[in-house]
């Protein structure tokens, strides 16, 4: 019986705290760099196909910033989340913000691809070859 | 006995359908041999419960795996990818390596062959905790923060020996392209490609030998989904009334536990198969 109980809070606890991070995921977490805002949805797509990196100062930069791709910008790699252990985890590695080399103006910001129209690993004109898992 | 043979065969018909309409789902974008325009790139972020590849020129959603990879690569907190595995997990424990996880079909499948079966060491259980700790969060965050001369070219993350990666991305683009080096993951025959190749030639050898061989050694999944089966809401209960200690129960489990004398042990992959002996049930008690 006591064993019951404390194998229901712990259920109770981890229920709560799981639920808490996907609907955190989904409302709360937004990840900015620079004009552009990213979902974490968007931010976990990126995050596999190579398009968020750690720059070699260590702060998290979008590669197709770096490389030209888009409009120059300040990168900041910050997560506006205000709250929460994401977030805390999130600040300690990307609240500083990194000056990247102006790039080619005038082009408008490229969107993430999805898989469909850009294979894995294909490397974008004058970007590095993505981070692939294989 | 050949009621409860009966009754596990039917199991496992079901547990065959389930895991093969999660393997569709999980790949939905094979529907682009029919509609080239659709695409499903809004799911590509979502997590996905089970082990397979995000990099599979059909995939829908992320492997669980490889967002954890790749966040702690980036010393970000996997947010999402923390909350799906635990509401999962809290639901049913291992029950997604049992009904879900394509990986776990493939050896459900493979294990089918006929050929001399063997039994595998337990102390091998222990492997799949050293892989969740070194290659899927240790090394990857130490690369990303440039620690021990690790660097984020190094490929000693899990993600780069993954069976599945190597099945269901690589050897699919690198066929697309001709298994030409430009084809974007091929990058020829060098030694990375032989020892991936080796990897997954092995991991195939001991599905063949070894029920569920992957799964109970090296998955790192399972070593986290593992860990809920003592508390998750839906889990076994033994039947005191009907137990005579038959055994029937361990003789039809196959992942080699004795369910009853380690019931909801973390090697259990919740495939309900020891529930058609009724000396044991599923339930939220």
């Amino acid at each position: 019986m006591r064993d019951n109980k404390a194998r229901l809070i712990t259920l109770a606890l981890v229920f709560g705290l799981s639920a808490w991070l996907v609907g955190y995921s989904a409302i709360g977490v937004k990840h900015q760099f620079g004009k552009r805002q990213f979902s974490d949805l968007e931010f976990n797509h990126m995050s596999h196909s190579g398009d968020i990196a750690r720059g070699d100062d260590g702060k998290l930069v979008y590669v197709p910033d770096q490389t030209g791709e888009a409009e120059a910008a300040t990168v900041a790699a910050a997560n506006t989340a205000s709250s929460g252990a994401g977030a805390k985890a999130n600040a300690a590695s990307t609240t500083k913000k990194t000056t990247v080399k102006p790039a080619v103006k005038g082009k408008a910001p490229a969107a993430p691809k999805s898989n469909a129209q850009k294979p894995a690993g294909e490397p974008a004109k004058g970007k590095k070859k993505p981070a692939c898992p294989t | 006995m050949g009621s409860i043979i009966t009754r596990a065969k039917k199991l496992r018909l079901y547990r065959f359908v389930t895991q093969v309409v999660s393997l569709i789902l999980l790949n939905l974008q094979f529907l682009n041999i029919w509609l080239p325009n659709l695409t499903l790139s809004g799911m590509l972020g979502v997590c996905a419960p089970g082990f397979y590849c995000h990099g599979c020129p059909w995939a829908t959603m992320a492997c669980p795996l490889g967002l954890l990879v790749n966040f702690s690569k980036l010393g970000v907190f996997p947010v999402l990818a923390l909350g799906t595995l635990g509401l999962f997990g809290a639901l049913a424990g291992r029950f997604v390596c049992g009904w879900i996880c394509p990986f776990g079909w493939l050896q459900d499948m493979l294990y089918k062959i006929r050929t001399r079966k063997f039994n595998m060491l337990p102390v091998l259980r222990y492997v799949k905790y050293a892989m969740l700790i070194v290659f899927v969060i240790g090394i990857p965050y130490m690369m990303g923060a440039r620690m021990f001369g690790l660097s984020t070219s190094n490929r000693i993350t899990f993600c780069d020996i993954c069976p599945s990666g190597f099945l269901e991305a690589l050897v699919p683009y690198a066929s697309m392209g001709g298994w030409n080096t430009d084809s974007g993951l091929f990058s020829g025959f060098n030694s990375l490609f032989f020892v991936k190749a080796g990897i997954t030639l092995g991991v195939i050898l001991i599905s063949v030998f070894i029920a569920r061989g992957f799964c109970r050694m090296f998955c790192p999944l399972g070593a986290i989904f593992g860990l809920f089966n003592k508390f998750s809401l839906f889990r076994y209960n033994l039947t005191y009334q009907k137990c005579n200690s038959c055994g029937a129960c361990a003789k039809v489990c196959p992942v080699e536990i004795d369910p009853v004398k380690e019931i909801n042990d973390a090697e259990c992959i919740r495939c309900y198969e020891c529930t058609s002996t009724k000396h044991l049930k599923m339930g939220v008690k």
